[in-house]
């Protein structure tokens, strides 16, 4: 029995796992794909009043009032210019629906733990507080992003910080 | 063969709750002056039912409770007693510690608290109070302590557990003052638990009460050893409830055996015994069993005697007979059956229930006819009906640019599939309406208790208690309606004395009332005490510092007593000063999209207006545009529309911008102004100037067009981000895209925040760029 | 053929309570849940045992008794009082109505059994 479960210890960090990478000004960002729910193009976003510029307002996705931020704006890189090629990944954190609009997506690829290794403090568009690691595949770099936390996070004024209102 | 007794404890305590509330409510509803035999009686029969089964199912704790409170309750219906406020009062303190009881057992527990006790110290002693004089068929209890007030030795004391009271007055007893009682303290307390209690009036008597399985002459033969018996006063108490597990034990004799009388009570009868007054052998002889017994030459005995015949021929042959052989002629069902059947009921067998005995209808198991569902599964119903609405409203606008004349039938389809959706939306909403009666329900008992702990008299009046609201409005409607309830008592209605001198009837009254209006639900807390006084709520506004216009009319008045912090009170009490304030009513109620006025009267009382939505799923409004952004207006807010001349506008130093209207200067909300994304300004006069109802009075909303009106589904935006100010939620409209829904109220707030200073609003334009 | 019983109560888990106990032991139970409800149901069938409370709304079980012991086909079939007393009033009450006996409440389903047993096997 403590072999088995020292197998699964084995295979599980010989696992990998599967991140969606897409691309902000001239970085690639890795995301774990279990947080993505589709993605889809860029249209019809309803203005929401006093809120920061990267909200770009909410959409309705078959029902559901879904928010959009746009990453370009919210990490100042470069024109933000809406057409039929701007993607906007759809992420679940936790229950909540949250669109992001992207440059591009480009991949999907697998890593596993021993790939990722720890990011030095570095220039990176993003805080490293939401960065899990760098992985190096062929000869791109991918920062690979704990998108949870990044959009739990009160810097993206997605939550109602104060709860208590809420009740 | 074992019977798991606990498979029937779920239907046990949904029975005993509904018993429970049932009773609490006639309670409530008894006129302690006049009181309502059939209520009496329902009420008693509520504890007794309760009784019955906890003793049944081993709750016996409730058993005991029910058991104290119904033999006050059976002496009261008997009329051998009047019925006081004291009365009701233990009465429904009992029943809270029932509740807490049943609460208990439903998780496993047992509520131990010393109220129980007390509560039933005090319907004990409520049941010995002097009785209706001529009343009684049995000697009255409290004729007993007068009995044996003397030191006669009773016979036939039997070895319960009683409570008894000793009282001993120092003087007539040959007592020293200095005389220590010690000694007759402990022994007393030797024989079982001891608690002193004091005369009210004399301050000369000692008393105490023990709780003991001993005779009257036990306690006596201690008492002789220090004092004289002429001083000395033994009395039992009624049967407390530890005489409960007597099987024999009936509500007939509340008092139990009297000490004295010499008769053994039927506590102590074998449990079984035989008369012999009918011919025959066995169907003749009365049976007395432990807990049973059967009536000698009644009907059925014929029956018995076979049973048992057949036993012993079973027990000598060692074999049966099959049950129901077809030829057993029942025995001797003339005779002695007849004679002991006792005046027959009418003629033909038609009954005839003891007069009186019918209580107002009661309510007739749902059963098989309704079924329970979870909230979710109606919820989900209610969203995906909801969809529907939304993908017809689209549809509708996709073919909206087809020629109606070659696609008939795609119009005549579709118009269908609306009626057929609207029908299927409103059903499915239906599910989760609800009669508000299951909020007003509590308040009979909010308002006497609150009254009570106030002394002050208060009736409450309940209107329109069948008006159906939406399920989640219902319950949240509670601890608003609560808190304006308990301030209408506290605030409103004055003492009995203020009341007198302003030439009012002592009592107050509160009034509840709900009713629809249009699409809204109307719920109403109005009093008839004392009103709001605009002096001191000027006053008090001026302490704060709030801002009031120059010549505030009375609404403007009577709404400070929302604002934050704000409390007329002289004094803050338990009952108001909870530190939960009016300003939160007032917010719950928005919440809920639902507004609140206030109308008071000096002297005369005041009326708080809640309006609410019938539902928080959809929602009757008007389409604005602003720029290119559609926004919904509940349509509830709307006064009327107006097309603004310019100069109807006027910019008031400290207040921003007013429109006039007739003789009023009302607010001027310009939603592009709140809502500016780019900032783009138009002539006043290319918009149109919609007239709201807010909060705070009449406001001016202006905005670039009228659309159209629709009933849209709400939604919210917290499900995936958060509250946005300003606004109450969201819809999705026919072309699919989101419009938000706007709250007026809070426009309100946002202007006066946002507007009073343009050079604020343009700096906060800046950073965003 | 099994016995049939009746059980007249207004309370639900006592009647339920009544009912397994005597359908664990082969009887066919029918439940009431009054004295009007227990006659109704008396009338449209028959029973070889009747149990019934006493105070119960619409019509209670003094009531019930007698107006059973009134209709031809009940003239002679045990009923029995379920009470929470046992006092003389009770018994001479009951008596008159045309009770067969009593049992007193609360009481184990052993107990209900024994009753039954002895009254109709």
């Amino acid at each position: 029995m403590t072999e088995t479960a020292k197998d699964r210890a084995i295979i599980g960090s010989d696992e990998s796992r599967e991140y969606l990478t897409f691309t902000l000004g001239d970085e690639e960002y890795g995301i774990d794909i279990l947080n993505v729910q589709e993605i889809r193009g860029y249209d019809a976003v309803t203005k929401i009043a006093n809120s920061p510029d990267f909200i770009k307002g909410v959409i309705n996705m078959r029902g559901v009032i879904v928010p959009i931020i746009d990453m370009r704006l919210k990490f100042h890189l470069g024109v933000a210019e809406y057409n039929q090629f701007t993607v906007v990944i759809i992420l679940n954190i936790s229950g909540r629906v949250v669109g992001m609009v992207v440059d591009g997506v480009s991949d999907v690829i697998a890593l596993r733990a021993e790939q990722i290794r720890p990011a030095p403090e570095f220039g990176a568009i993003l805080d490293t507080a939401y960065i899990d690691g760098l992985a190096t595949l062929d000869d791109r770099m991918v920062i690979v992003v704990d998108i949870e936390k990044l959009m739990s996070s009160g810097e993206m004024g997605l939550v109602d910080q104060v709860q208590s209102g809420s009740a | 063969m074992t019977i798991d007794m606990s498979q029937f404890y779920q239907v046990f305590f949904e029975e005993a709750a509904e018993h429970l509330a049932e009773m609490e409510s006639l309670l409530l509803e008894l006129d302690v002056e006049a009181a309502d035999k059939e209520m009496l009686n329902a009420i008693f029969r509520a504890a007794h039912s309760i009784k019955g089964g906890a003793g049944t199912f081993g709750f016996t704790d409730m058993a005991q409770m029910t058991h104290v409170l119904e033999s006050l309750l059976d002496r009261l219906r008997r009329q051998e007693l009047q019925l006081t406020t004291a009365m009701v009062d233990a009465f429904l303190d009992a029943g809270d510690i029932l509740k807490a009881q049943l609460a208990a057992h439903q998780e496993g527990g047992v509520f131990e608290n010393p109220r129980i006790a007390e509560v039933c110290n005090r319907l004990e002693r409520l049941s010995m109070l002097e009785a209706e004089p001529g009343a009684p068929v049995s000697p009255p209890p409290s004729d007993v302590p007068r009995q044996v007030e003397s030191a006669a030795a009773p016979g036939g004391d039997a070895p319960d557990c009683r409570v008894w009271r000793i009282r001993i007055h120092r003087e007539q007893a040959g007592l020293k003052p200095d005389t220590s009682l010690e000694g007759l303290v402990s022994a007393l307390a030797e024989l079982g638990p001891l608690e002193p209690f004091t005369e009210e009036e004399d301050g000369d008597c000692l008393g105490w009460q023990l709780t003991a399985p001993v005779a009257h002459a036990d306690i006596m033969d201690l008492l002789d050893f220090v004092c004289d018996a002429a001083g000395v006063r033994v009395e039992s108490m009624p049967a407390s409830a530890a005489t409960d597990e007597d099987p024999g034990y009936g509500f007939f004799e509340p008092m139990g055996e009297t000490p004295g009388d010499g008769v053994p009570d039927t506590d102590t009868d074998p449990g079984y015994g035989l008369f012999e007054d009918a011919p025959g052998a066995v169907q003749a002889l009365d049976q007395e069993h432990p807990g049973y017994g059967l009536f000698g030459g009644s009907p059925g005995m014929g029956q018995v005697a076979e049973q048992v015949a057949r036993e012993q021929d079973e027990t000598d042959q060692g074999f049966g007979f099959f049950d129901g052989a077809p030829g057993v002629v029942p025995a001797d069902s003339s005779g002695p059956s007849a004679a002991n059947a006792g005046p027959p009921a009418g003629g033909g067998g038609t009954p005839t229930p003891e007069g009186g005995r019918q209580p107002p209808a009661r309510r007739t198991p749902a059963g098989d006819t309704s079924i329970r569902v979870s909230v979710e599964k109606v919820d989900q119903l209610i969203n995906l009906v909801g969809e529907l609405v939304i993908t017809h409203a689209m549809l509708a606008e996709s073919i909206s640019a087809l020629d109606p004349v070659g696609h008939q039938s795609v119009f005549n389809g579709l118009a269908n599939l609306e009626r057929n959706s609207r029908d299927l939306q409103q059903s499915v909403m239906s599910i989760r309406m609800m009669p508000i009666s299951f909020v007003f329900n509590r308040f009979p008992r909010v308002v006497r208790d609150t009254a009570a702990s106030l002394h002050k008299k208060v009736n409450l009046k309940l209107v329109g208690e069948d008006t159906e609201l939406d399920k989640g409005l219902i319950e949240r409607l509670a601890d608003p309606l609560n808190h304006l309830v308990r301030n209408s008592i506290d605030h409103g209605i004055e003492s009995p004395d203020q009341r007198r001198t302003a030439g009012k009837s002592e009592t107050g009254e509160i009034m509840l009332r709900a009713s629809h209006q249009g699409g809204n639900i109307v719920v109403e807390v109005s009093d008839d005490g004392a009103g709001l006084n605009r002096d001191k709520l000027l006053a008090k506004a001026a302490e704060k510092g709030i801002a009031l216009p120059d010549n505030p009319s009375s609404k403007e008045v009577w709404q400070l007593i929302f604002a934050p912090g704000f409390s007329t009170a002289e004094k803050v009490t338990d009952i108001s000063g909870r530190g939960v304030g009016m300003d939160v009513v007032r917010r719950n109620i928005e919440q809920m999209n639902g507004r609140v006025e206030i109308d008071s009267e000096p002297g005369k009382g005041t009326r708080i207006i809640i309006r609410l939505p019938l539902t928080l799923a959809i929602l009757d409004g008007m389409s604005v545009r602003m720029a290119d952004e559609i926004f919904i207006l509940p349509l509830t807010a709307i006064r009327e529309s107006v097309q603004p001349r310019r100069t109807q506008v006027k910019t008031v130093s400290g207040k921003g911008r007013v429109f006039q209207v007739g003789g009023d200067y009302l607010p001027l909300v310009e939603l592009g102004r709140l809502f500016s994304s780019g900032g783009r300004r138009f002539p006043v006069e290319e918009g149109i100037v919609v007239i709201v109802d807010t909060n705070e009075g009449r406001a001016a909303l202006l905005v670039d067009e009228l659309m159209a009106q629709h009933q849209v589904v709400i939604k919210s935006l917290e499900t995936n981000y958060r509250k946005v100010e300003g606004v109450s939620g969201a819809t999705i409209m026919g072309d699919g895209r989101v419009a938000l829904i706007l709250d007026v109220d809070e426009l309100m707030r946002l202007n006066r925040r946002l507007g009073s200073s343009m050079a604020t609003f343009e700096v906060r334009e800046q950073a965003h760029d | 053929m099994p016995k049939t019983i009746l059980t007249v109560d207004d309370s639900a888990s006592i009647r339920q309570m009544v009912s397994f106990t005597l359908k664990g032991a082969g009887y066919t139970v029918t439940e009431a849940m009054d004295g009007q409800d227990g006659l109704d149901k008396a009338r449209a069938g028959r029973f070889d045992l009747i149990f019934t409370d006493q105070n119960m709304p619409r019509m209670d079980g003094i009531s019930l008794i007698k107006a059973l012991r009134g209709l031809p086909q009940y003239k002679t079939v045990p009923i029995l009082m379920l009470t929470t007393e046992s006092g003389d009033a009770m018994k001479s009450q009951g008596r008159a109505a045309g009770a067969t006996g009593w049992l007193v409440k609360p009481f184990d389903p052993q107990k209900l059994l024994e009753v039954v047993r002895k009254v109709i096997g």
